[in-house]
């Protein structure tokens, strides 16, 4: 036994110990009452809300100044939420077959799979919250913004637990909001406020649509519960027109969410005039919450029926690839490059769910598909989070996000120019990177039905083309960094990140570079199992 | 931890040499060159003891037909393993992989000027990458090494090339990238159809006996055949993926030319003689025609492009996919002979190109120009840079004496016995060789030293003669008394010609065609009849 | 439209009705059908769609929206007229009349949101409007492509 391991056991005892030790007192605390448990498992999204009221009131007594103390309390709170949620999950493992069940009337489930969302957007929240240390955001409203992404964070958080629709629509709509604020965040920059503009008209549109299709969808079965849905989709006529119609109105809304073509068009805008943290944060966590309800609503309620959808995801999966990499290759702004390669990346997962789909309803809890999205969406976190955490500090350093001040960057900051190498070539997918892995998975995923349904063959091919697409751009960054000079001498002047960007950059970018060589199987055996769990969920 | 066997130890170590130049600092020029020298001949002599430990006759203990294997699981997930183990086709690749290093470190000693420490550190990280492919065993490690080994490279050429070296190294990753995305989802139908015989595996021997038995589908072989066969053909280069090749080769730096030419362009050769041929033999029979001619045009196109190049690294360039068009050659003719002579031209090319083009490039940090006309008559000058490359250029040639000599001779005799046809035109590219490099050699070597500049060239210095020596010395070794080779070499092929003949219903068939001498390319036994049994039986 | 309800509407004051003009109208609605309300949800949605697609001031795409939004809630109450009785499968196992209204809970919620969904964006479209001098989308035009 190796050194690693000797130490993983140990630390995993130890955490278990704890967390026997920690949940005893819970279970006395909660003895009083089934009901009142609720609130317990509640308290991930709890401390979240006391940590932004508690920023309110920093905000209100000690002014302006205190933006670090307010940082703080942000990352406390966070933490927490990380720490309860990781109890939540190990309650789920130890004491519940199948998650946590469904709470509140029916609207939320506490599963693995929500809890895996939760986690990784806690981590990347903490990450990009580092960041805002020295971060030259406008000093008036500062802590708006922070108090922005934490809400976000929330209304993330019971999203991707969501089991009904009524809770994924009410929830994406207040994740949504925030959004919509963070991206008109500089309200003095008309670039920002266009992009905010753009980002709510087809925000709110396309929301308008879904619900239309989701009033269908309780037309039509009389629920809107995901797992009442999934019994009663079973036994109804799936030819029926209406059955398309109300499914094409949901991709609408939740395409727009997670950003996949032809629902990308608020994307770069949206991106480009957000200040950098806030572009950071929607590039990465809605596209998650997204996916994760999205693979809740198309593969737990509509899989009965996937014969109806799944001739439109192999349209829009293709569509996104194809869009999101020949729109990267000619663009000049670092976000709007980030933009469409995020649209282009949405295409992988989606090939992961087209995969979940086609196993049907015996065989979904098994296959392939779901977790090779998951850990696709895991391994896309942390590389596009670290991508974007030094494209901020090259934007702060260089004066502007267009690819030329990335010229000669090696010389600004070779700390930092190592690290975007190892995130770029992560999101090209070069191994011995993490991005390669997980790009592995999904081929995975999509080669084991070539033989079963040959028009496989062809979205494996589009993906095969779409890597290589994605190789001119994503190098062409690394070529800029190492390769040319710098466009003018004050930019080859030295950049010395703090502590905490420092941190903030080491964290996801060695996670994409050693999660592609170490503990590949530890996040995939988790996500396997999360899946099943979350399948396998009945209304008690 | 597992045990570390002496293959792993050889593909790593110069890792240790790149974190120990990590902490050393920039402006150490000296020390920074000595360490990475001292990682690299350790890393050789770790392969060393790979080649002495080496037993034709071994059968392999962990993994059957593989020496000094070891089996690692990795992510058990989805049935990856770490497996490694060498043979006799990888033996001398990865030996040639290791000697190359520290001729490369010593052969450029002063000629890089910026970024020393970089440049080493990317130098020791492909080594890492090419000798991982060559003895990886199982597939998506061999996939994993493949790829790592673009980025330093893509560093090499980009950082340190010549003018036109951005273009030059986007094309060449593009291209790799290209490629290797087809193989990968070809790896993956691999594997989930090696489920219908047990468990799905990326293994390659397990595949390989498995699919000795089981035969698979010979219109899904024809796909799969294709999508090994692209990536590999890309890297090689055969004759329409070529284009990557002399704008690599022409921009990289000495070095990196050197190993692009020396073992780079190996991983290619390698690749079909691992999994095209093993895996896929219907396929390979099918397609052989297709890929001895794609090589035939290779050797004559490479060869008549050569003779008119102005610019003396282009010419080398050009003669190498003249030369691993013979290769192709010698692996399409599916016998014994060919495959051998295959094996050992791979090795003979990566030493007698590199040297060449550790020798244009010593010319080159001389004289700053690399086009002939800016030479003539330097012979005078450097008296003893001219007796080395008049050996190496000889040996490129194939001069009977000389290593190029055994390889070419087998590859065109077991061609012949294969296909009279294509071997008869091939040897058309042994002539056409012998004009463009004598004739290179007479307009830069002899005739008037009108230039002033060629009359003050400084000859080999200390550390080049030093790479130079034992290069030669190998030249001479292989070409006289190249048994030993032939014999560790043989052991590796023995199973791809066993697994190659055609299945055992259509013996009767076989033997039929074989009297007909133009078409007994599908029979096996024929040739290891006439290997053993001497061709004076005949 | 069917027979009946054509029917009806034909004759205003009809016999059957005695020329109570209460009890004619009373005959005509207990005839209206859940296709009704479906078609002119439709409708409205497809009206509140086509604003949001050709219009060009901010505002009047607001408006659109919340059209499409209330196109929604008329779906929602018209299906809860056939759902809301007696389907959870609680419902099954109890002896009485579960009563869930989720469509009219749905619209409650939606009527919310969209309220505040409707503050945020003025907000932004008046920030805009401040910037720019107009409210028209057309005019957003600094970054394309």
């Amino acid at each position: 036994m190796g050194l690693s391991e000797l130490a993983f056991n140990f630390l995993t005892t130890v955490w278990g110990r704890l967390q026997i030790l920690w949940s005893e007192p819970a279970r006395q605390l909660t003895h009083w009452g089934w009901e009142h448990q609720a609130y317990y498992l509640l308290f991930p999204e709890i401390s979240l809300l006391v940590g932004v009221a508690v920023i309110l009131l920093v905000d209100v007594f000690l002014g302006r100044k205190a933006f670090n103390i307010i940082i703080w309390i942000a990352i406390v709170a966070l933490f927490s939420n990380f720490l309860m949620t990781l109890h939540l999950m190990y309650m789920t493992s130890r004491f519940f077959s199948y998650g946590l069940g469904l709470w509140w009337g029916q609207l939320e489930t506490i599963d693995p799979y929500a809890l895996f969302f939760k986690q990784l957007m806690d981590w990347g929240d903490i990450l990009l919250l580092l960041v805002l240390f020295r971060y030259p955001l406008i000093k008036r409203f500062r802590s708006e913004f922070i108090i922005l992404i934490l809400s976000a964070t929330i209304a993330f958080d019971l999203m991707v637990g969501s089991s009904d629709l009524l809770a994924i629509y009410v929830m994406t709509e207040f994740g949504s909001i925030m959004l919509y604020l963070l991206a008109a965040f500089h309200k003095d920059k008309l670039k920002s406020l266009e992009g905010g503009l753009k980002y709510f008209i087809t925000g709110a549109a396309s929301s308008a649509a879904m619900l239309f299709g989701i009033s269908y969808i309780y037309g039509i079965v009389g629920s809107t519960n995901i797992y009442e849905i999934k019994i009663r989709m079973m036994s109804i006529y799936p030819d029926h027109p209406l059955v398309l119609f109300a499914m094409v109105l949901i991709i609408v809304g939740v395409g727009y969410k997670i950003g996949v073509a032809p629902f990308h068009l608020w994307a770069p805008d949206a991106y480009e005039g957000a200040p950098t943290p806030a572009t950071a944060f929607i590039s990465v966590f809605p596209k998650m919450a997204g996916f994760a309800v999205l693979m809740r609503i198309y593969l737990v309620a509509f899989a009965p029926v996937a014969q109806v959808w799944l001739p439109l995801f192999v349209i829009m999966a293709i569509l996104t690839m194809f869009v999101g990499n020949i729109m990267a290759l000619t663009q000049t702004s670092f976000k709007r490059l980030m933009a469409y390669s995020g649209i282009a990346q949405m295409g992988y997962v989606l090939i992961g769910v087209i995969c979940a789909g086609l196993a049907g309803p015996n065989e979904a809890a098994t296959s392939n598909g779901f977790w090779a999205a998951m850990y696709y969406l895991l391994i896309y976190m942390f590389m596009n989070l670290g991508a974007f955490i030094i494209g901020m500090m090259n934007e702060v350093s260089g004066g502007s996000d267009h690819l030329d001040t990335f010229n000669g960057f090696h010389q600004r900051s070779p700390f930092l120019s190592f690290f975007m190498t190892i995130c770029l070539l992560a999101l090209t997918g070069i191994p011995p990177t993490a991005g390669f892995i997980a790009k592995f998975v999904i081929f995975v995923s999509a080669v084991d039905y070539i033989t079963r349904y040959p028009a496989m063959f062809l979205l494996v091919l589009m993906a095969i083309i779409n890597t290589v697409i994605a190789v001119y751009y994503y190098v062409g960054i690394i070529k800029r960094i190492y390769l040319l000079k710098p466009l003018r001498t004050e930019l080859a002047r030295p950049f010395t990140p703090i502590f905490f960007q420092r941190v903030a950059v080491l964290v996801p970018a060695l996670a994409s570079l050693v999660l592609g060589i170490f503990y590949i199987d530890a996040p995939m055996n988790y996500v396997k199992g999360a899946w099943f769990m979350t399948y396998y969920t009945t209304i008690a | 931890m597992p045990d570390l066997d002496i293959l792993s130890l050889v593909v790593f170590f110069p890792l240790i040499g790149v974190l120990v130049l990590g902490f050393i600092d920039k402006r150490e020029e000296l020390m920074l060159k000595v360490v990475a020298l001292i990682a690299s001949l350790v890393t050789f002599g770790l392969s060393l003891i790979v080649y002495f430990r080496f037993d034709p006759n071994a059968v392999g203990e962990i993994v059957p037909g593989y020496q000094m294997a070891n089996y690692v699981k990795w992510i058990p997930a989805l049935n990856i393993n770490y497996v490694v183990g060498i043979d006799g086709i990888s033996l001398y690749l990865l030996l040639l992989t290791t000697f190359l290093l520290p001729v490369c470190i010593l052969g450029t000693w002063n000629h890089i000027k910026k970024n020393i420490k970089l440049y080493l550190q990317m130098l020791l990280l492909v080594t890492v990458g090419i000798s991982g492919v060559f003895v990886s065993l199982d597939m998506i490690l061999f996939f994993f090494f493949w790829e790592a080994m673009l980025i330093p490279m893509y560093f090499l050429i980009g950082i340190w090339g010549s003018a036109n070296r951005i273009y030059a190294t986007y094309k060449f990753v593009i291209y790799t990238m290209a490629g290797s995305a087809l193989m990968l989802a070809a790896m993956i139908f691999l594997f989930f159809y090696s489920s219908a015989s047990g468990e799905a595996t990326f293994v390659i021997p397990e595949l390989m006996s498995r699919f000795a038995i089981h035969r698979i589908d010979p219109g899904i072989q024809a796909w799969l055949f294709w999508g090994f066969a692209i990536a590999f053909a890309i890297k090689v280069p055969l004759f329409p993926f070529h284009t990557w090749l002399p704008d690599a080769h022409t921009e990289a730096p000495t070095a990196g030319s050197v190993i692009l030419a020396g073992v780079l362009l190996k991983m290619g050769t390698y690749g079909f003689m691992r999994f095209c041929l093993p895996l896929f033999p219907d396929a390979s029979h099918k397609f052989a025609h297709v890929i001895a001619i794609l090589a035939i045009i290779g050797i004559i196109y490479g060869a008549l492009v050569a003779a008119v190049q102005p610019d003396l690294k282009r010419l080398v360039a050009y003669s190498s996919i003249a030369h691993l068009g013979f290769v192709m050659l010698g692996l399409f003719a599916f016998n014994q002979q060919a495959l051998d002579g295959a094996v050992l031209q791979m090795v003979n090319h990566g030493l007698s190109t590199g040297a060449l083009f550790l020798l244009v490039g010593i010319l080159y940090d001389r004289r700053h120009t690399r086009l002939i006309s800016d030479f003539g008559g330097i012979a005078r000058s450097i008296p003893v840079f001219f007796v080395v490359f008049l050996i190496i250029m000889l040996a490129s040639i194939g001069l009977p004496g000389l290593n190029g000599f055994a390889g070419e001779l087998l590859i065109l005799m077991g061609a012949f016995k294969a296909n009279a046809f294509f071997g008869g035109i091939a040897t058309t590219g042994v002539i056409l060789a012998a004009i463009y490099m004598l004739w290179m050699f007479r307009r830069v070597f002899y005739g008037e030293r009108d230039k002033e500049e060629n009359k003050k060239i400084v000859d080999l210095r200390l550390p080049e003669l030093a790479a130079l020596i034992p290069i030669v010395l190998l030249c001479f070794w292989i070409g006289l008394y190249a048994t030993p080779f032939l014999r560790d070499i043989g052991s590796g092929t023995r199973p791809v010609v066993e697994l190659l003949k055609p299945p055992t219903h259509t013996v009767t068939q076989a033997v039929s065609s074989a009297a007909d001498d133009s078409s007994i390319m599908a029979d096996g036994r024929f040739y290891e009849i006439s290997d053993t049994a001497e061709v004076a039986n005949d | 439209m069917d027979n009946d309800s054509l029917y009806f509407l034909s004759n205003w004051a009809n016999v059957e009705s005695g020329g109570n003009a209460l009890l004619t109208m009373w005959n005509i609605f207990k005839h209206i059908s859940i296709h009704h309300y479906l078609t002119v949800a439709a409708i409205i949605f497809t009206i509140g769609f086509y604003g949001v697609i050709v219009r060009r001031n901010a505002i009047s795409i607001l408006m659109s929206i919340e059209l499409m939004l209330n196109a929604v809630n008329l779906n929602f109450v018209a299906f809860n007229q056939i759902w809301g009785l007696k389907i959870t499968r609680a419902a099954f196992t109890s002896n009485e009349d579960v009563l869930t209204p989720v469509g009219q809970i749905f619209t409650i919620f939606i009527i919310i949101i969209a309220a505040a969904e409707a503050a945020v964006g003025l907000a932004i479209v008046i920030a805009f409007y401040r910037q720019r001098h107009s409210v028209k989308v057309e005019d957003a035009d600094l970054m394309r492509w």
